[in-house]
């Protein structure tokens, strides 16, 4: 295999570190731990998704009709929010790809602002699920229905760990942003970028199976 | 631990040697010629903005079918095909928006990895659950 004619040129070339041979061996390493912390990310997201499963199979009853408490719109619009935003995570990676900064900085920016308007549709839900009495305690509304309050922890408990993630994702997309903006990135060194945009896809995967197991179970009754 | 085979004097030299390269810059072009001319070039498939929006409507279709299908009476099956669609959507994510299409083998290992231990994860609590009280013996 002929010899990569960019490598040993690119030895001291700005935004390849000493250690790395070719930037492309430099961005295959960032995108590889990336990964290997989402598998991380996988496991502790599935461990919720575990005891999700175990319970909704021991009360069937009681979680279709706490389900049927959830605003089946809502759910579908911040799903399509989400997807919105991962189109346009995807795109600024491409911009940055390509050497776009000032284009991949609105378009992470446009993913930030997609992202603001989801977490803000989850604080009306939840101001509503506070109101209609089903957090789960003191006042629970349905607390004679075997089943509803595991429900509910489940809601808030994985809707909100998902949330905490997405908040963290936004704080440092905004740093993307900035970086992006001044002209931080080139094609051959946009580790940032690509690496928070794996990130953010990951969330959005994470919420693509929350819509259907905590908004859809039991509808056709 | 102390008395290594070499002192602080040989690893700084160790390190001068590190940092050059084994061959130089102008031996390496010599050999293999200049790099080719033009702008920098992306490292990385650039996948074309046609793609990504046909992605990105599959994923908005398979979403509407999704609530469609859970207004279906299908009792048992509207939870696995629930779970199906979203594991259809979550295949094109990963492997166009995140490039898993046009990413090592490495990165597929990973991923694959991943799922591997989340299916054992809950194949294990299942498979105990499920086979409680089958043996009529109180507490198993």
């Amino acid at each position: 295999m002929a010899p990569d004619p960019t490598a040993g040129a690119a030895h001291g070339a700005p935004g390849l570190a000493h250690h790395f041979e070719s930037f492309e061996q430099q961005r295959e390493t960032a995108l590889l731990g990336m990964w290997v912390f989402l598998v991380t990310e996988i496991l502790f997201f599935g461990g919720l998704f575990t005891a999700y499963t175990v319970y909704r199979w021991q009360f069937p009853e009681g979680f279709a009709l706490a389900s049927n408490r959830l605003d089946t719109v809502l759910g579908g619009v911040n799903t399509a929010v989400l997807l919105t935003s991962s189109l346009t995570m995807a795109l600024a990676v491409r911009s940055a790809q390509l050497g776009r900064g000032k284009g991949s900085a609105l378009l992470v920016l446009a993913t930030i602002v997609l992202g603001a308007v989801f977490l803000g549709i989850k604080l009306f839900e939840y101001q509503h699920k506070f109101e209609e009495g089903l957090v789960p305690g003191q006042g629970f509304q349905m607390a004679e229905m075997p089943g509803a309050a595991l429900f509910f922890f489940l809601y808030f408990g994985m809707t909100g760990l998902h949330a905490v993630h997405m908040v963290v994702g936004m704080a440092l997309l905004g740093g993307v942003a900035i970086a992006a903006w001044v002209g931080r990135f080139s094609p051959e060194n946009h580790n940032f970028v690509e690496g928070m945009g794996l990130y953010w896809h990951f969330v959005d995967i994470v919420w693509i199976f929350l819509f259907p197991l905590l908004y859809l179970v039991g509808r056709h009754i | 631990m102390n008395g290594g085979p070499e002192s602080g004097g040989g690893e700084r030299e160790r390190e001068a040697r590190a940092s050059e390269p084994e061959v130089s810059d102008a031996d390496y072009e010599a050999a293999v010629g200049p790099p080719p001319p033009g702008p920098p070039h992306a490292v990385g498939h650039v996948a074309s903005l046609g793609l990504y929006l046909l992605v990105y409507a599959g994923l908005l279709v398979l979403t509407a079918v999704t609530v469609l299908v859970s207004f279906a009476h299908l009792g048992a099956l509207n939870a696995a095909a629930a779970v199906a669609i979203a594991m259809g959507k979550a295949l094109l994510v990963a492997l166009f928006f995140m490039h898993v299409r046009w990413s090592t083998r490495l990165v597929g290992v990973c991923v694959v990895t991943g799922l591997f231990f989340v299916v054992h994860m809950m194949g294990g609590t299942l498979q105990d659950y499920f086979s409680r009280g089958l043996l009529g013996v109180p507490g198993k």
